[in-house]
């Protein structure tokens, strides 16, 4: 296992390094021109002279790879540049909205998983019966409303009309409750679904009749195998789901204004904050190759065959 | 006469009104080996499922019944027939390697089997079920009950899948072809397992074969089935040597030879899902067909003592 992770590890290495140059190379090519803008925030007078200077003293004259390096060198430091527009760092702009992130993603999830799982294997097991068919059909409406529906909808119930919540949120618990639900029912529609398709795939096995065959209770049949097998395709889920909402729910955020990753680069894109979108895609990079690695290494324990077979070779 | 243990009477068993099972009667004694063999689709698998009341959804079963130890298993509650199979009738399934769990030990799989009906701790769960498999000649229990099912040979799993059935010392084992996708060495211990479950747990098995000479080699009572009825039961030498029915006879002559070819298949095929006929339902493959045969339906007849056939010809039962 530990070795797994070493190699999954070296494996990294070019990804990341693709994607630096990558990220870097935009920047590079950008219209806009770094020492100008420095020029400008420092209320110096603008001439050929001066930008030349502000290049030289800025490392921007030096070939692009030893401001590749330089760049590399930083972003190992944590140091990632100043937001454009509002002159701080993009590491502290990143770490504030960080949290609100995480948490509307933590609180989805859970949300999620919780309505889900039950539900799918409710449906599973009666299956075509009037229940099953009930959540389906609602499944099937929640599944293609739109999200900024869905959450002007519940604005507008809970917190125009009923006035339950605030319409503005305060980043409080309390005001996570509307963007949690919004985000989290399309998620759920579709987990039930698949969860429900992966359970009656899995019930149809000839093991579960052999089980059977012996008197094994059908609890234990439930959830010590079948639910316990089904649990790779909810990973599989999980992994894309959970890449999706820490990248900040653009739509999500917009609507309940909520100050997270999405919110933030939606602005810096419509602002040119090259370095807060930079900061931005670095961040996403990180999520993405550690959400696969942890997805990987739940296969393995999950799955007996692949962690064998990699134990012998 | 020993006690008796199964008794199937007028079993009907069908889909969509279309009759698999057409009537079929059969019955087993303690402790009782009984073979039974008929050509694909006839409905042996069908009838062994009606048993052990775990038919296929879209079956069902239309008349008739079926007394185990007394007990009418077809009026059992769902849980109840849950209590009952594993623990004192069980089955074994052609395919082992699909009727485990690949993500479970062979250990886990005794102990669900085990914890679903007493209750035991797991570590003398474990002793048992080794203790079981040693007395069944398979070496080194602990490694098979630490290993999962990918990890062993299929022969392996078909053995353990039988030791597994056994887990709880049900007094009847029913085997749907369990040494059919077995190479022929490995079969020998499947059926010797099988053998020696009877003399040292005087299980009664009810095994399904297309392999006639497994089925002479171990079986006492040899019953054929065709479309869905027996047509010939009885004693193992007077079934096998003595064969009575034409049918039976032709399903003898057509086993293969060392050479693995088939010496004589019997032309045609059986009457399909829902085809009726007036008469006996091999008459349109029998060679000795005669008038009655295409009109009146042909009943088990008592032809000595331990041998019944359902065929209208006074046949000499041939010597082979
Ligand atoms: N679930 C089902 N729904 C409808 N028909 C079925 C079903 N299962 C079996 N049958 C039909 O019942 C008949 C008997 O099937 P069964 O499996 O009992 O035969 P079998 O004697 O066990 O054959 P084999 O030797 O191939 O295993 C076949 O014609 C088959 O098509
Ligand atoms: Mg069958």
């Amino acid at each position: 296992m530990l070795k797994y992770i070493y190699r999954r590890a070296l494996q990294l290495i070019p990804i990341l390094i693709g994607i630096t140059i990558i990220n870097f190379g935009i920047m590079y090519l950008s219209p806009s021109d770094p020492a100008e803008r420095e020029l400008v925030l420092r209320g110096m007078m603008v001439s050929q002279e001066t930008l030349a200077a502000m290049r030289a003293d800025m490392g921007l004259d030096q070939p692009f790879w030893i401001q590749y390096g330089r760049w590399v060198k930083n972003l190992f430091k944590g140091d990632l540049g100043t937001s454009f527009a509002s002159g701080r760092p993009v590491m502290v702009e990143i770490g504030e909205c960080l949290p609100y992130t995480l948490s509307l993603a933590a609180t989805a999830i859970i949300m999620t998983m919780v309505v889900s799982i039950p539900l799918g294997l409710l449906s599973a097991v009666r299956q075509n019966g009037i229940l099953d068919y009930l959540i389906r059909v609602l499944t099937f409406v929640g599944g293609t409303m739109p999200g900024f529906l869905v959450g002007l909808l519940l604005i507008y119930v809970f917190g125009l009309r009923l006035k339950w919540q605030p319409v503005i949120s305060d980043g409080s618990w309390s005001s996570m409750v509307l963007p949690t639900i919004t985000l989290a029912l399309a998620m759920t529609c579709k987990y039930i679904r698949q969860i429900r398709a992966a359970i009656l795939e899995e019930l149809d096995k000839e093991y579960v009749w052999g089980a059977r065959a012996r008197g094994v209770k059908e609890k234990y049949i439930l959830y010590r195998n079948v639910l316990k097998n089904s649990m790779l395709t909810i990973i599989t889920l999980l992994g894309i789901s959970i890449g999706y909402l820490l990248g900040g729910t653009a739509i999500v955020e917009i609507i309940f204004t909520w100050p997270g990753m999405g919110k933030l680069v939606m602005e810096a894109i419509n602002m040119r904050d090259y370095p807060i979108v930079q900061g931005y895609v670095i961040w996403m990079a990180v999520i993405f190759v550690s959400v696969n690695l942890i997805t990987d290494l739940s296969y393995r324990l999950l799955n007996p065959r692949i962690r064998l077979s990699e134990e012998v070779a | 006469m020993a006690e008796e243990l199964l008794k199937i009477t007028d079993l009907k068993v069908g889909t969509r009104g279309l009759e698999i099972v057409k009537g079929l009667t059969l019955s087993m004694r303690k402790g009782e080996i009984l073979g039974l063999a008929g050509e694909s689709g006839c409905g042996k698998s069908t009838l062994i499922k009606s048993v052990i009341r775990l038919l296929a959804p879209g079956l069902a079963i239309t008349s008739g019944s079926i007394t185990f130890d007394g007990i009418d298993l077809l009026g059992l509650s769902s849980e109840n027939a849950r209590k009952l199979r594993g623990r004192r009738l069980t089955l074994v399934s052609q395919n082992a390697v699909e009727a485990l769990n690949d993500t479970r030990t062979i250990g886990s799989h005794f102990l669900e089997t085990m914890k679903s009906h007493v209750k035991i701790e797991k570590k003398k769960a474990l002793r048992e079920a080794a203790d079981l498999m040693a007395s069944l000649d398979l070496s080194d229990p602990e490694r098979i009950l630490a290993s999962y099912p990918f990890e062993l040979s299929g022969g392996m799993n078909q053995r353990v899948l039988i030791a597994l059935a056994m887990v709880m010392r049900p007094e009847l084992m029913l085997a749907d072809e369990p040494t059919s996708a077995l190479d022929a060495a490995v079969q020998a211990q499947a059926v010797s397992e099988m053998i020696k479950l009877r003399e040292k747990y005087g299980a009664a098995i009810l095994i399904v074969t297309h392999n006639l000479g497994v089925l002479a080699h171990m079986a006492e009572t040899v019953g054929v089935m065709y479309s869905g009825l027996l047509v010939e039961y009885g004693q193992n030498q007077a079934v096998m040597g003595r064969p009575a029915h034409p049918y039976t006879q032709a399903l003898i002559a057509a086993v293969p030879d060392l050479q693995g070819q088939m010496k004589d298949t019997i032309e045609g095929s059986p009457p399909s899902l829902g085809e009726i006929l007036p008469g006996c339902d091999f008459s349109p493959r029998c060679q000795f067909a005669q008038e009655v045969c295409q009109n009146v339906k042909p009943e088990l007849r008592k032809l000595s003592p331990d041998h019944y056939a359902a065929c209208h010809l006074d046949f000499k039962p041939l010597d082979s």
